[in-house]
């Protein structure tokens, strides 16, 4: 210790002073950055604050009420009559199962053929496959344009045309997905290993062909695990769509908050909330088998 | 015996008898420094806001202090705001009172309802086509599409639930489709635009009612551009007289609040003609005191509501 | 194309066929799992599409209507509106960072609970992942709901619909960056004499922070998207003038709502990437 400290002491004064002085540069960067930052957030946290009506005050007076509301929403369970109160909570439970069931086959029959149109699409916004420049950023600008605007604005505006009903739903989520799915099979079209492409081209296959045997076994795996996230996300999606009348469970859960049918609302929530927990463990599941089978060589 | 002490004493004890009272009328002042007032649009939002505000200032100086115009999206917004004691004062249908009642315990009190032109109390639920169309009568509706208001509106949901039953045909099960369009106006704009082929909606008379405001404005026109007129519109149903919209305030404010609100409701028609006019285009003739129990019925139509959701 | 080489090609098939017979034909056990697989999936498909009531006259039906809507957009113009709709965006943009802000803030302390590596304990840790799953399954709209409740109409109830929504998508990704995380900083923090609480700041944070800055800043754009919807359901922003117009068949209004959504969240999008460069860029340089 003591030697370490002569060695310092013993640096010429020049060398020692330059040092010091980057040093401290360098910390004063570091801390002007972090107050550049820390000033950015304060003023966007103020700004938002005024914008965003925020007041401490109603938030704190209101925190009660949150709590209430949840008791209110809980209907009474007593265990003598668990059944009886049970079976009167979910009262509605076959209206409410089938109007899942449709929430379901919305959330699927979207991401289905929002996929098959993904599918197609992703090929032609891939650089590695498509050279013309124009046409892959117009696809590409497509699917983002697709993809932007949110799932259930595309609802309120189907369900003007289409008319009331699931159909608008799953026309909107399709869309939406299309967008979302085409950018991420992009992606994983563009980082395929190109030399079973090459291979199949030297052997005189057309760009179809190419894509049928060399493209698509190396990023089946990956297209179905992307659809089964999105699967997941769309079954949350569909169930709020029917607030707009686009079909499922959402039109009743709103109508139940509506009309204060407490009960109705936490019976609802319930259903919805298990039912997006079973679906996401099951894709959960099926993306790890998906991804462990393109590990393999 | 009268002599200059007793007068003096009798003096002194009206005046601390008349400041006692008046603190106490102050109190409530200090108590509720902003009376929230709201209403729900039975037309888009700016509308509305134009309506009401001279009325809402006329408030103001009426009971000297301020009163704050809120427009709420639904009837829900209001009933949920003033059982979290948020909103004061709030204008409801008869069915949404009814439902305020009870999500609040009691604590919502109607204390008038406006008056027609021709001195009757009351307005209807109408059921409107386009006149071009082929339905001559509700019979020829079957498996259509109907358009309602939202599901705590009376005239647009409650009532026609209630008596199309009676006449049976339920209304989820006569037609096709029967879907919330989100408010009066949305209902008959949805009608115009073919969404659905008929569209429940308020009606006083036929020169008051939600469609010809909305004539009135120039709101609704062709596809060539040309506005369309009462003509272009058919009535194929109408309810029977239901109980005028209410409007109510919170039950445990200071009983001298609560008069005075009322009392400058009632005599808004004189101070502020104005002002009261504006709230109905001139439609209206005046406020009628009212109190709960003329609303009892809906009370008893929102269990029937109820019972019938869980039975279907 | 050259059918030359084509021919020549496929005219070794026989040798190669003889050399790889798995390659060229696969087991007939995975041909009939892969078409028992698109059966079931067709299957269930015309099943959805019946149920739904889908039939080939309402597609076009509806697509005819909607290209009469889409003509109509053109142009897309505010009308009167303008400076009521500018007000309404800042509202969104103000919902969808605050909300983000707070959730991070909430989230960060629930992830560690639920990270293997700072919590041994196995029920703290299900519990902390479980109540993380339920605050991300219920869909940000439901929770707007619940909070005009708490708070009343506004934007602020869509801040805390956003937070609260996020809070659970933070909490499982930040728990999984912790749990990637390299040991050893943790364990030389603690073999100096450190507590625990030192060991999670010294010897986590710094590891993990660029990765949770970035997806904090990844989840602001998404956040944005939310923000300009929950207004329909009257949680503040944009989105309650989007539905109004939807609902009036303003279309030039709503055509131009729309465009005004695209901008914001191109513009957030471009100034997210940026950071988010930036921020990972730095720590790569610095590793």
């Amino acid at each position: 210790m003591l030697a370490a400290s002569r060695i310092v002491i013993s640096l010429p004064e020049r060398r020692r002073e330059s040092l010091e002085q980057a040093y401290r540069s360098a910390a004063a960067a570091k801390r002007r950055r972090t107050l550049l930052i820390g000033a950015g957030l304060v003023v966007g946290i103020v700004a938002s604050g005024y914008a965003g009506e925020v007041n401490i005050e109603r938030f704190v007076t209101g925190l009660p009420r949150f709590t209430s509301y949840i008791s209110d929403i809980i209907p009474i369970l007593r265990w003598p009559t668990l059944g009886a109160d049970l079976s009167e909570w979910f009262w509605g439970w076959r209206k409410w199962l089938g109007l899942l069931l449709d929430t379901l086959l919305i959330a699927y029959l979207g991401t289905l053929f929002g996929a098959l149109g993904a599918f197609a699409l992703s090929f032609l916004a891939s650089a590695n496959l498509v050279r013309s420049r124009w046409l892959r950023i117009s696809v590409r600008r497509y699917l983002e344009l697709c993809r932007t605007v949110p799932e259930i604005v595309y609802a309120l505006i189907f369900v003007f045309a289409f008319g009331l009903g699931p159909l608008p739903g799953v026309i909107a989520i399709a869309i939406h997905t299309m967008g979302a799915l085409g950018k991420l099979f992009a992606e994983v079209v563009e980082n395929i290993d190109m030399k079973p492409v090459e291979g199949a081209t030297a052997c005189g296959a057309s760009w179809l062909e190419a894509v049928r045997y060399a493209v698509l076994p190396q990023v089946l795996p990956g297209f179905a695990s992307y659809a089964l996230l999105r699967f997941e996300i769309n079954v949350r999606g569909a169930s709020v769509l029917g607030f707009v009348g686009a079909g499922g469970i959402g039109k009743e859960l709103m109508a139940s908050i509506r009309q204060f049918y407490y009960g109705d609302v936490s019976a609802i929530l319930l259903i919805v909330i298990a039912t997006v927990i079973v679906i996401d463990m099951l894709t959960e599941t099926l993306r790890h088998r998906l991804i462990g089978s393109m590990e393999k060589p | 015996m009268l002599n200059r002490r007793t007068l003096i004493g009798v003096a002194a004890g009206a005046m601390l008898g008349l400041t006692a009272i008046g603190a106490q009328a102050a109190d409530w002042k200090s108590q509720y420094p902003e009376l929230v007032f709201a209403v729900v649009p039975s037309e888009n939002a700016a509308g509305v806001v134009d309506r009401y505000t001279p009325f809402a200032e006329y408030l103001s100086k009426e009971l000297g202090t301020k009163v704050t115009l809120r427009v709420a999206n639904d009837y829900t917004a209001v009933i949920e705001g003033m059982k979290n004691k948020q909103i004061q004062i709030g204008f409801y249908g008869p069915g949404s009172y009814a439902k305020a009642y009870k999500v609040s315990d009691g604590n919502v009190e109607a204390f008038v309802t406006t008056v027609n032109q021709d001195g009757s109390i009351g307005y209807h639920s109408v059921m409107y086509v386009m006149a071009e169309s082929m339905f001559k009568s509700i019979d020829d509706l079957k498996g259509k599409n109907l358009g309602m208001v939202d599901v705590e509106s009376t005239s647009g949901f409650k009532a026609p639930s209630y008596y199309l039953q009676a006449e049976g045909k339920p209304v989820d099960k006569y037609f096709a489709n029967a879907q919330v369009t989100g408010s009066h106006e949305n209902a008959v704009i949805a009608l115009t635009q073919g969404t659905v082929d008929a569209a429940l909606n308020w009606w006083n008379s036929d020169i008051d009612s939600n469609l010809t405001r909305m004539l009135n404005k120039g709101m609704l026109k062709k596809a060539d551009g040309t506005a369309m007129t009462s003509q272009d519109f058919r009535v194929v149903w109408k309810s029977p007289l239901l109980a005028g919209s209410p409007y109510a305030y919170l039950n445990d404010m200071p009983p001298e609040l609560k008069e005075a609100i009322q009392k400058a409701f009632v005599e808004a028609p004189q101070k502020a003609p104005d002002a009261f006019a504006k709230l109905s285009d001139g439609k209206d003739k005046a406020f009628s005191p009212v109190t709960h129990k003329d609303y009892e019925d809906f009370v008893k139509l929102n269990e029937w509501l109820e019972t019938q959701r869980k039975s279907s | 194309m050259t059918s030359a080489i084509r021919n020549a090609a496929l005219s070794r098939r026989a040798e190669i066929e003889a050399r790889y017979p798995r390659m060229i034909r696969p087991s007939p056990r995975r041909h009939m799992l892969g078409a028992g697989l698109v059966l079931l999936m067709a299957g269930v498909a015309i099943f959805g599409l019946d149920r739904v009531g889908f039939s080939f006259a309402k597609l076009l039906d509806g697509l005819d209507r909607l290209g009469l809507v889409i003509g109509l957009m053109i142009p897309p113009s505010p009308g009167p509106m303008l400076m009521t709709y500018l007000g309404g965006l800042a509202e969104t943009i103000a919902i969808a960072f605050l909300g983000t802000l707070i959730a991070a803030v909430l989230g960060f302390p629930i992830s560690l609970l639920a990270a293997k590596n700072v919590i041994a304990n196995r029920i703290v840790h299900f519990l902390a992942r479980r109540s993380l799953d339920t605050l991300r399954g219920v869909e940000t709209l439901i929770w707007a709901l619940i909070f005009i409740n708490v708070v009343g109409l506004g934007p602020f109830a869509g801040i805390l619909a956003i937070a609260l929504s996020d809070t659970g998508s933070f909490g499982k990704l930040f728990s999984e960056a912790i749990e990637a995380s390299d040991r050893r900083p943790v364990e030389g923090v603690r073999s100096a004499g450190g507590s625990a609480l030192h060991s999670i700041w010294f010897g986590i944070l710094p590891q993990v922070f660029p990765v949770l800055a970035s997806q904090v800043l990844y989840y602001f754009e998404s956040n944005t998207r939310s923000a300009t919807i929950i207004g329909i359901v009257g949680a503040g922003g944009i989105g309650l003038y989007l539905a109004n117009e939807i609902q009036q068949a303003e279309w030039p209004r709503v055509a131009f709502l729309i465009l005004m959504i695209l901008v914001t969240v191109a513009a957030i999008d471009f100034i997210s990437s940026k950071l988010r460069f930036a921020i990972i860029g730095k720590s790569r340089l610095a590793r």
